[in-house]
């Protein structure tokens, strides 16, 4: 049912004369399915009848550089989210999160994959990383953590982690699933459209488990 | 639609008959958006001086043209460009270039607006993609109204930003009719003498045009603070204004060269902040206007030192320039990634083999395997411009460097620019070792065809050009070709390159062919080979040390992840054989 309470809310939101501004961060390692998940919710979004402005940062995407998105939905100007803006975060790895943590404001959330994937150089002690537990300490307060990896390998495809954590977050979207499913069906090619829905509904229920 | 896309659709819709380009971060999707339109209109150039040459040819003959690259191609193209300014043209020709201020994917993050000042040909900038649709179409009209070339810049945050675009009809193009006038297009100096006040006459008119809208437009705000903008700091601005309550009156900019006479504007203010990206092109002539015109306004940029002269402009910036707090900023929490070659990259084979030189100096050039000098890796010690590698170990040659010298270039920049160089080698005697990774694409700006191919942007067969042929032509005193999934070979080929070039006083050359990883599993699939570490390993890391994103380290121990994708070269540098060959199904 909260779908329909948060599409509710959102009409709300319009009634009182006011337009929705919703700003959203994915971030993630390249590879990681950043660049879809950011494309996605921009359909759902303006499948939902919503404008939307989206950002990309590739950088060196395909060759496990960090990547970062924002998607602006709503009424916005600039193509990024100004610093402290942000009303959710999608993370695809924990590091990256951490890394982006400055866009979110002090109300945002954050939806964060449990994965910390460090680089080649750290294990040879260049550009060493922070342990993982400290990273979780720092970002404990606003994020709520989930383990997509493994809700995907139950899946058998370890490919739909990005598509668990997007379950995971629709509830803090002014966005109704279904247009969530419909971008799907934009989105990604036929054959992987069942394997996709499942794990945005395996994600959705990752809370009551 | 992205910045690339519609600013792609903009030429489509256009009736553009001809846009060339060469690949570059991040301009190269608009060839590709393109060619998506329609594949017979593009064609991926050697480089940009012939992109842009092949355009020129294509306005002279009365057809709309275009040519699209990122603002280091723009260097190439500056003798031809200034030509073009002052023979003109008859049909439209565009310049589409894409700045990198950051600089996210580049050696330099030069403003190609000073190309158009010093060619004197207008400067158009886009903020966002709708914008930019429109303005190729108005563009390609300046263009043929004033018989001039006219420069498009945008950024890189504009090529990637995403927003809804309203779709047009194609205009049909023209029928080419070259016809012939030699006192202009002969660019002897008697006819340039001739011909140069036009181009004059020509700015001073455009500079009158542009001064009303939809050049330019003006929204009304309060008290005595404006704003001059252009391109994506725009929407910067726009946001500010929402967020923080200020009024200021806004005038944005879409010819940033010549600046229009906005003194109108400016006489009423009494504080005139001036936005762009990268240099104070726009605030120089503001300063300028208002000494003319003795206005007293205090211009706020970037030599008041309230704005960065390098870097994007960002919305914190904005904010900081309008309210006069600093600018809000984000702490690096968590270290740089740094990017590794891809499993399996043929470009790793070929390093580990280069770096078996004992005190080589090794010089990069342009391309993927650049990421060979990151760590672990590190294998090259210098990385300038595209084809400056071979150029740059002949001078350090020259110089008197007593080490072994190693060129390394790819194959689409062997084309680009190292030709030449190796004819200066060959020449000059240089006991140099040049190797040509050759990957058969053109990689780092995603995967366009290079000469050495045999494929054109649309799969369809074209000639293969021939790196061994062409140094064969060219006089190399010894010539190999090695697969560089094979160590032993590559290493060997190394050595006994480096033993001819010095006793032949003649460049030797070795050539590492393989086709990239990407393209070779895209184009044909996995070969179902793979590669896992046994029980023998004794833990000393040396596989690691070659930076393949395939191996990681879990409780101490090496592990191979699923994206190996079989090239064996891990195996080769375990100095106990612990990493062994596997076929899966
Ligand atoms: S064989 Fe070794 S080096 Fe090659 S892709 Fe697999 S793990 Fe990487
Ligand atoms: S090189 Fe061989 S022995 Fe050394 S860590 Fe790697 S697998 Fe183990």
């Amino acid at each position: 049912m909260w779908y329909l309470l948060t599409g509710m809310s959102c009409r709300s939101h319009k009634e009182e004369g006011r337009e929705l501004k919703f700003d959203v961060i994915v971030c993630g390692v390249g590879g990681q399915g950043v660049v879809l998940l950011s494309r996605v919710i921009a359909e759902a979004a303006l499948l939902s009848g919503y404008s939307v402005r989206v950002s990309e940062r590739r950088g060196l995407a395909q060759r496990e550089g960090s990547v970062c998105s924002h998607v602006r939905i709503g009424r916005c100007f600039s193509p990024t989210i100004p610093l402290g803006h942000a009303d959710l975060m999608l993370a695809m790895d924990m590091y990256e999160a951490l890394r982006h943590i400055g866009y979110l404001s002090d109300e945002g959330k954050a939806v964060v994959n449990l994965s910390a994937k460090v680089h080649i150089p750290h294990h040879l002690g260049i550009n060493v990383f922070p342990d993982p537990s400290r990273v979780k300490a720092l970002l404990n307060e606003r994020s709520l953590f989930i383990d997509a990896e493994s809700l995907a390998a139950r899946l058998g495809n370890a490919k739909v982690t990005n598509i668990i954590v997007l379950g995971a977050s629709m509830r803090f979207m002014p966005l109704r699933r279904k247009k969530f499913e419909e971008a799907l069906r934009i989105a990604v090619p036929e054959r992987y459209l069942d394997l996709n829905l499942k794990a945005l509904r395996e994600g959705e229920l990752s809370w009551s488990t | 639609m992205s910045g690339n896309e519609a600013i792609a659709r903009g030429l489509y819709e256009s009736g553009a008959s001809l846009v060339t380009g060469y690949p570059g971060t991040p301009s190269s999707e608009v060839i590709k958006h393109l060619a998506e339109m329609d594949g017979e209109l593009v064609c991926w150039s050697v480089n940009e001086k012939v992109a842009f040459e092949e355009a020129y040819a294509a306005a002279l003959s009365g057809v709309r043209s275009a040519c699209v690259m990122k603002h280091l191609g723009t260097h190439w193209i500056l003798d031809p460009l200034a030509v073009s300014a002052i023979t003109g043209i008859s049909g439209g020709l565009l310049i589409i270039s894409a700045d990198d201020p950051v600089p996210e994917s580049s050696q330099s993050s030069t403003d190609t607006r000073n190309h158009a000042m010093i060619c004197h040909i207008p400067a158009v900038e886009p903020s966002s993609p709708s914008d930019a649709k429109t303005l190729v179409k108005r563009c390609f009209e300046l263009s043929e109204r004033f018989s001039t070339p006219v420069l498009m810049r945008y950024t890189a945050r504009l090529a990637h930003m995403f927003e809804p675009v309203d779709l047009g009809e194609r205009t049909p193009g023209r029928v080419a009719n070259f016809r012939s006038d030699p006192d202009r297009l002969v660019s002897i100096a008697p006819n340039v003498r001739r011909n140069i006040p036009e181009l004059f006459r020509k700015i001073d008119e455009i500079k009158d045009f542009v001064r009303r809208p939809p050049w330019l437009s003006i929204e009304e705000g309060e008290g005595s603070l404006g704003v001059v903008t252009s391109g994506v700091s725009y929407l910067h601005l726009r946001e500010v204004v929402e967020r923080e309550g200020v009024r200021p009156h806004v005038l944005k900019l879409s010819v940033t060269y010549p600046l229009p006479d906005i003194s109108d504007f400016l006489s009423h203010l009494e504080r005139v902040v001036v936005l762009e990206d990268l240099d104070p092109v726009v605030e120089d002539q503001i300063y300028v206007l208002a000494h003319e015109k003795g206005i007293g306004v205090k211009i706020i940029g970037k030599h008041s030192g309230h704005l960065r002269q390098y870097g994007e402009i960002t919305y914190e910036d904005v904010c900081s320039a309008l309210t006069g707090d600093p600018p809000r900023t984000m702490g690096e929490l968590v270290p740089r990634r740094i990017p590794q070659l891809c499993p399996g990259c043929p470009h790793r084979g070929a390093f580990v083999a280069i770096k078996s030189l004992k005190e080589a100096v090794v010089l990069g050039d342009r391309g993927c395997y650049n990421q060979g000098g990151n760590h672990p890796l590190r294998a090259i010690d210098m990385a300038i411009a595209m084809g400056s590698s071979v150029a740059m170990a002949i001078g350090l040659w020259r110089a008197g460097v007593n080490r072994p010298i190693v060129a390394v270039i790819g194959d689409s920049t062997f084309f680009h620019a190292g030709i030449p160089p190796l004819v200066e080698a060959v020449v000059s005697r240089a006991p140099i070792v040049i190797a040509v990774l050759d990957n058969m694409w053109t990689c780092m700006t995603g995967h366009q065809p290079s000469p050495s191919t045999g494929l054109d942007h649309m799969g369809r067969e074209r000639p293969r050009i021939s790196i061994e042929d062409v140094c064969r032509a060219v006089g190399v005193g010894f010539l190999i070709t090695v697969d560089p999934y094979d160590l032993k070979e590559g290493r060997t080929a190394m050595r006994i390159a480096l033993e001819m070039a010095r006793r032949k006083s003649l460049p030797s050359v070795v050539v590492f062919r393989r086709e990239c990883a990407l393209q070779s599993v895209r184009r044909r699939g996995r070969t179902g080979v793979k590669y896992s570490v046994g029980g023998e390993c004794i833990g000393c890391l040396s596989c690691l040390s070659i930076g393949c994103p395939a191996m990681d380290l879990v409780k101490g121990k090496v592990v191979i992840l699923d994206a190996c994708v079989g090239c064996g070269i891990c195996s080769q540098v375990c100095p106990v054989g612990a990493i062994r060959r596997r076929e899966e199904n």
